[in-house]
């Protein structure tokens, strides 16, 4: 008998943002599960929550209520070096364009997280090799982001967020700054590594190529899940 | 660490032009600091070699009291044994004896009342500058008479003024016979006239070989006053307590010049307490330019942070990254500062200021300010700005520790 793994289990989460006396609802009681090896597109106008529930999703921010479960584990009881400990080995983050480090190259952007786990170098560099292997970057070790295109950083970037093997990757608007050739080629690559590794991939967007490319579709309006679609 | 001391270094030199000059400004600052202290020294030296070379030496050997009443009966003690001592100190350069008493001067227009110091005519020159000094006339010849010009006498030139006599006028001195308690008195030839640019040496003092002063006051071989030079001058103000330890025996009371003549240190340590405030004020300076560097730094990269912390990295390890970049920027800057201070100090070694004759505290300038290298100015300014540096960094570290992450990932330029 086959056992589902649950990676996020989100339960009525909730999060406001006051400013001076105005409240902003910005997050309205989102319940969401998602499993292991999904390829989940968050999807909705902008101001739905889509940014605002993957920080909570992620433990990058602190629901005002509901619980979060990531792998099991509460992250909204963790302490702060806790979350980044928990982080750093669980969640993958792909941000828009420009989330390089621009002081270190290609190797060691890439090498970043694995070395804050405190992995050998060999080990470190094997696996870099093999990444940058699998996202066509072979030969980009020693360039620095500014002398890479767009989607060369991105795909950098999906490396840095691949590297440690963590058990989910969010990605908050990962195609925002690219174009639609190169947002297709982008997608269709983290769809393969979705289906040759089987991490879990949440991304939010509106870009309509990336929806396409979801198995699963999660809508949001005014902070809540009005629909979730499933593809075959 | 390693890795974040490479990023530190390669974060700084994003901006190079922004760095570069935030290092010459620092830099600039430690330069003056650099130099300010090597001008003070130069300066300090040059006066207490002013008080100490024209005639006081670097520290004197009294019997106790005697210098509140010069009274003539209050000899040294142990003479020999103290002399022995003294020519056998490592510090110690050279010495000379003297007597001193109270006395008249007289001549047929004018009669004052003067010190009068017997001196050993060959030993005083390694001590005093009164040789130098002789503007009329020549010192005791000591190719004459066995080095004592008897008969022969040195005045200031104000006391020549005031008494007026030329080099070869004759005057009397007079003084009380220590043995006799009779008034003693000899008529001497003015064989030169001296100006030391110190008032009361060159209004009141006359100068006559030291076997006719102790013949005239009835001393035999007792003295007064011996007066050391040390070979390093920073040695009677760091081991006063030390050589006053050694020769304050049997009566005797040895001081350094900082006792004998309390009014030039206590000017020194107001020089350093000005030179202090100044250099806290540039220090000042420096640390608001590097606070307002580290900042305008942070905020451009508020989202690179964002990043950082999103992907694992500890808020503690962030403030190393950001207190590394300081250092790094200080060790950059400190380079800068000491190649620069290096060069001004060498400068102001060669071309002082020319002071000469300008009276400060009670001390006259008697030759050019130059600026003086000392080991200090090469680790402890640097250093200081260093660790002031690092210890300022720890505010913009703190911020940067602490700053949300996903407000951080909303800021983007």
């Amino acid at each position: 008998m086959n056992t589902v793994e649950n990676v996020i289990v989100a339960e009525n989460v909730k999060k406001d943002y006051r400013s001076d006396s105005i409240v902003v609802h910005a997050v309205r009681g989102i319940d969401l599960t998602i499993q292991k090896g999904e390829f989940t597109a968050i999807v909705g106008p902008s101001g739905s929550g889509k940014t605002t529930f993957l920080n909570l999703i992620s433990g990058l921010d602190t629901p005002n209520g509901g619980t979060v479960l990531l792998n099991n584990k509460k992250i909204s009881s963790m302490s702060g070096n806790e979350l980044s400990d928990f982080r750093r080995d669980n969640i993958g983050f792909i941000f828009q364009a420009y989330n390089l480090i621009p002081v270190l190259n290609v190797e060691e952007n890439v090498e970043y997280i694995m070395m804050l786990q405190g992995k050998s170098k060999e080990e470190r560099h094997a696996r870099v090799g093999e990444i940058l292997a699998k996202m066509g970057m072979q030969g980009y070790q020693e360039r620095f982001p500014s002398r890479l295109s767009g989607g060369q950083q991105q795909r950098v970037a999906i490396a840095r967020a691949m590297a440690s093997e963590p058990a989910l990757i969010l990605a908050d608007e990962p195609t925002a700054n690219l174009d639609s050739g190169t947002s297709t080629a982008l997608l269709d690559m983290m769809r393969d590594l979705n289906k040759d590794t089987g991490m879990t991939f949440v991304f939010s967007t509106h870009d309509q190529h990336v929806v396409d490319k979801a198995r699963r579709v999660v809508i949001l309006e005014d902070g809540k899940n009005v629909r979730d679609e499933v593809k075959e | 660490m390693k890795f974040y001391l490479k990023m530190a270094w390669r974060n700084i030199f994003r901006n190079r032009k922004r760095t570069f000059l935030t290092g010459l400004i620092i830099g600039i600052g430690l330069a003056s600091i650099m130099f300010t202290d090597a001008i003070v020294v130069g300066m300090k030296e040059n006066m207490i070699q002013s008080v100490t070379s024209s005639f006081i030496g670097d520290a004197q050997i009294h019997y106790e009291g005697f210098q509140d009443s010069y009274d003539a009966k209050k000899t040294i003690e142990n003479r020999k044994q103290l002399l022995s001592g003294l020519q056998q100190d490592e510090a110690v350069e050279s010495i000379t004896e003297r007597t001193a008493g109270f006395g008249t001067i007289s001549s047929p227009s004018d009669i004052n009342s003067i010190l009068i110091y017997g001196i050993d005519t060959i030993r005083e020159r390694s001590i005093s500058k009164i040789d130098e000094a002789i503007r009329e006339g020549s010192y005791f010849n000591p190719q004459e008479d066995g080095g004592e010009q008897f008969g022969g006498v040195l005045i200031g030139s104000k006391l020549a003024e005031r008494l007026e006599v030329k080099v070869g006028d004759r005057i009397v001195l007079s003084a009380t016979n220590v043995k006799t308690d009779d008034l003693a008195q000899n008529m001497f030839r003015v064989a030169g006239i001296y100006t030391m640019q110190i008032d009361e040496m060159d209004t009141s003092a006359a100068f006559i070989p030291i076997s006719q002063a102790q013949e005239m006051l009835g001393l035999g071989s007792r003295v007064h006053e011996i007066a050391v030079s040390f070979k390093d001058v920073q040695y009677a103000s760091q081991h006063s307590d030390e050589f006053a330890a050694a020769y304050s025996k049997g009566g005797n009371k040895a001081e350094t010049w900082p006792q004998l003549v309390p009014q030039m240190k206590k000017m020194l340590d107001l020089t350093d307490f000005s030179v202090g405030i100044t250099m806290i004020i540039v220090f000042a300076v420096i640390i608001f330019g590097i606070i307002n560097t580290l900042f305008m730094s942070l905020y451009e990269r508020i989202f690179e942070f964002g990043v950082l912390r999103a992907v694992g990295t500890r808020a503690a390890s962030l403030r190393k990254l950001i207190v590394f970049e300081a250092a790094s920027l200080a060790l950059y800057s400190s380079v800068i500062g000491v190649l620069l201070g290096t060069l001004i100090i060498y400068i102001g070694s060669i071309h002082g200021m020319n002071l000469t004759g300008v009276e400060f505290a009670g001390a006259t300038f008697t030759e050019e300010i130059n600026t003086v290298f000392r080991l200090r100015q090469f680790i402890l300014h640097p250093l200081l700005i260093f660790l002031f540096t690092v210890l300022v960094s720890l505010y913009p570290a703190r911020y940067a520790g602490r700053m949300s992450i996903t407000h951080a990932l909303q800021k983007t330029l």
